[in-house]
């Protein structure tokens, strides 16, 4: 009955706002919080050379989750802490983790596997409950084989993205086991 | 509308084509004093993508592994519960004779390395003797088994009571709802079965004694297991069957994808096709708040049969359609659902028309390809609050695409969810509404539906016998029911994996030329048969852990054949989906080739 409560709710709403008026102003307000998140994140201190280091950052209203699915498409997020070609998640952060300023979940691969990587970001929870559903503005950077790739954007309440970035790490393809 | 569209074939690397005889390892496999070690399994693995062929020692650790590829290395592993796995590479299979190889088992001297062999179900048995309230175990049993094993090792996890709350969520997200007072409960029960200082003692108890772990039956031990590599590490390989041409067939739901295995050719032949996606988005059409982080499914193929032309039939789940793949020319054709959401389970009559399940919106689909008709028919919930929600799911999930809406992931009880289906000798079409709990007849002239609720929880995936009885698996409740159209009668019998009450048998089939049941193990890495005249079960343990299976087909020799769907693929050893057949307690020679036609 939680959809019938939530659909009812949102029909009364509905009509009460300029619609299109009220979207620009949050793709803006998104866009400059996922701007300020990514000149942020660029002040964090660059990783040691040779690995992949992928790093979500967003704000205190929301846990983000971040994603890395390696060449094995093997995945490495909160619930699954290391994967067999040995990545790893090195800080999970959480509506109840105490952070100063900057929210940065961060996932390494010290010795990558050559291949294709997938970046994904999930939005499962705001941790304001008292504000309405609403998206989340994040900034990612990957460092990887000497380069740094960086996104920005947003996503909605109960959202994963599933693809938010790829890149590739060049080598030798390793023998699956 | 209807689209025709002609896929590309691509052919998979065929091995082993120079493997002409069919070549043999014997030996015996003891402990270091030089005795026999009975029911290990020893298991040959061969080209790439690889075949495995598992056979079992007899009472004096003998073995006789027959119709591997001569001339060809092989790895093997033997496997017994309480001994440390044996893995060795380089085994060159003779090409004059048998190979002799007689093997030395080492003891553990570890107990959590024992406790680490054991099959899930045994794990999972010390979770569900912690709840004290048999609504929570049934529901938690449902919801959480629904897409991989509990108890292996990828969710005998101890995890913080954040992290736990958190996975919840996005299990309930992606289907697997708890109502909030169990889900507030679960971190504490999960973590207090499975901590290892509690849990090692209790799953080992007598473990360096006789009785731990007993050997399976000699008939069991007759018989012969072969596992063919499937897909990717993100594969899904759902549900499979046996063409009457010998191929088999299976659908990948995370790639979109067709496979089909001729196990006549030595290693087994791959093709696979890809499923037209037209222009589902990644996820569906009703999109998805929580898809799996590597999946690259658009329409999502999940369950497939042949018609009587020897045409393949799809549904595709998240495409919201049917397909249909013609061997003759490799074509797929597409036919889009007039109604409903997320065609799930499918069976076709004589007349080959399609009937099959709707599982989101609790509709039910008949279509006819001969005319192109469809008939689309809304089951019967249970309350008028459950009818007002499953006819507003349409235009929630239309909404939810659009601005956020946090649908808290539903709960779990659960709406109904029309499941298995299968067709009656007399023509009838009966199907399950497993969160329901119940059965339905469908008459196939007038649609006219009869609704019956079954005395347990959880009815799944049914079949029929030859003389019309209903078979009929209890995912959360453990058991075999044999349902009598006739007289409306339901004969329960209890599954006999140990721990009893650890079993949720996803699905089963019914071998018509001897009514022999055959019933997934799907917690405990089994496939169990049941003689419908003696009304006796028989347990064959399967050599991979995580071999989460449902559904079940026979070729035309008997064997049984089944894939192994744990979602995600990653937790399955080895970290790569098969189809596994099973040639039950015989002696001779299945043959290099894999073949019993």
């Amino acid at each position: 009955m939680r959809i019938v409560t939530t659909l009812a709710a949102l029909l009364l709403l509905h009509g009460c706002t300029d619609e299109a008026q009220e979207a620009a102003a949050l793709a803006a307000r998104l866009e400059q919080e996922a701007s300020g998140l990514s000149a942020a994140l660029a002040q964090h201190s660059a990783p040691q050379p040779g690995g992949v280091v992928v790093r979500l950052a967003f704000g205190e209203e929301a846990d983000l989750d971040l994603y890395v699915t390696d060449p094995l498409m093997d995945t490495v997020y909160f619930a699954r802490h290391e994967s067999r070609t040995g990545g790893r998640i090195v800080s999970d952060i959480r509506c109840e983790t105490p952070t100063e300023g900057l929210r940065i979940e961060e996932i390494r691969f010290d010795a990558p596997w050559p291949g294709r990587y997938r970046v994904g970001v999930d939005h499962p929870k705001r941790c304001d409950d008292a504000r309405a559903p609403a998206p989340s503005a994040y900034a990612l950077t990957v460092f990887a084989d000497g380069e740094v790739h960086e996104k920005r954007g947003s996503v909605n309440l109960q959202r994963f993205e599933v693809i938010v970035l790829e890149f590739e790490v060049k080598g030798e393809p390793n023998e699956a086991t | 509308m209807k689209i025709s569209i002609r896929t590309a074939t691509c052919l998979s690397c065929i091995l082993l084509t120079s493997a002409a005889h069919a070549a043999v390892f014997q030996g015996v496999v003891a402990d270091e004093q030089g005795t026999g070690i009975a029911g290990a399994m020893v298991t040959f693995r061969f080209g790439e993508p690889f075949q495995e062929r598992t056979v079992f020692t007899d009472d004096a650790g003998a073995y006789a592994a027959t119709g591997l590829p001569a001339g060809t290395n092989h790895l093997l592993r033997v496997r017994r519960i309480g001994w440390k796995d044996l893995i060795s590479g380089g085994h060159l299979a003779s090409e004059d004779g048998a190979t002799a190889l007689d093997l030395t088992m080492v003891r553990h001297t570890d107990p959590a390395e024992v406790a680490a062999q054991l099959p899930a179900n045994h794990w999972y048995a010390l979770l569900l003797e912690k709840f004290d309230n048999e609504y929570h175990r049934e529901q938690f049993v449902r919801q959480c088994t629904y897409c991989h094993q509990q108890g292996n090792a990828a969710t005998r996890i101890v995890r913080d009571t954040q992290e736990w709350e958190k996975v919840l969520a996005l299990m309930a997200r992606m289907g697997g709802g708890l109502d909030a007072d169990l889900a507030a409960r679960v971190p504490e029960l999960i973590n207090a079965a499975y901590d290892p200082e509690v849990a090692v003692p209790a799953l080992t108890q007598g473990w360096q004694e006789p009785g731990f772990a007993p050997p399976p039956s000699p008939e069991v031990r007759r018989s012969v297991i072969d596992e063919y590599q499937l897909g990717a590490r993100s594969s899904m390989q759902h549900d499979m069957i046996v063409h009457p041409s010998g191929h088999i067939y299976s659908v990948d739901m995370s790639s979109d994808t067709l496979f089909r295995m001729d196990p006549s050719i030595p290693g087994g032949k791959r093709e696979w096709f890809s499923i037209p996606r037209e222009e589902v988005p990644l996820g569906g059409v009703m999109g998805s708040g929580a898809l799996p982080s590597n999946t690259e499914m658009h329409v999502g193929p999940h369950s497939l049969q042949v018609d009587p032309k020897g045409r393949v039939w799809i549904t595709l789940a998240t495409g919201n359609r049917l397909a249909m793949f013609d061997p003759s020319d490799a074509s797929f054709q597409i036919e889009p659902l007039p109604a409903g959401i997320y065609p799930h389970t499918l069976r076709i009559d004589d007349r080959g028309r399609i009937w099959y399940t709707i599982a989101v919106s609790n509709h039910f689909g008949m279509y006819n390809p001969e005319n192109g008709r469809h008939e689309v028919v809304r089951l019967p919930a249970r309350s008028f609050g459950e009818e007002v929600a499953l006819r507003l799911l349409p235009f929630v999930f239309w909404l939810s695409q659009h601005v956020d809406l946090d649908l808290g992931g539903g709960e779990g009880g659960g709406l109904p969810v029309p499941y298995g289906v299968d067709i009656a000798p007399n023509g009838d079409v009966w199907f399950s509404q497993l969160n329901a709990h119940r059965i339905g007849r469908i008459d196939p002239e007038t649609l006219e539906v009869t609704m019956i609720d079954t005395p347990f929880t959880a009815p799944r995936r049914m079949r029929f016998d030859s003389k019309g009885n209903l078979w009929i698996p209890g995912f959360s409740s453990n058991l075999l029911s044999r349902f009598d159209p006739q007289t409306l009668e339901f004969k329960n019998f209890e599954l006999p994996i140990e721990p009893l009450g650890s079993e949720t048998p996803y699905s089963l089939n019914v071998d018509l030329s001897t009514d022999t049941v055959w019933i997934c193990g799907t917690n405990s890495d089994t496939l169990i048969s049941f003689d419908s005249a003696a009304e006796e079960f028989t347990v064959y343990p399967l050599p991979t852990r995580s071999t989460y299976t449902r559904d079940i087909d026979f070729d035309r020799d008997g064997a049984v054949w089944t894939s192994n769907s744990n979602a995600p693929a990653w937790q399955i050893e080895t970290g790569v989906p098969r189809v596994l057949r099973l040639i039950p307690g015989r002696h001779q020679d299945p043959g290099t080739t894999s073949s019993t036609r």
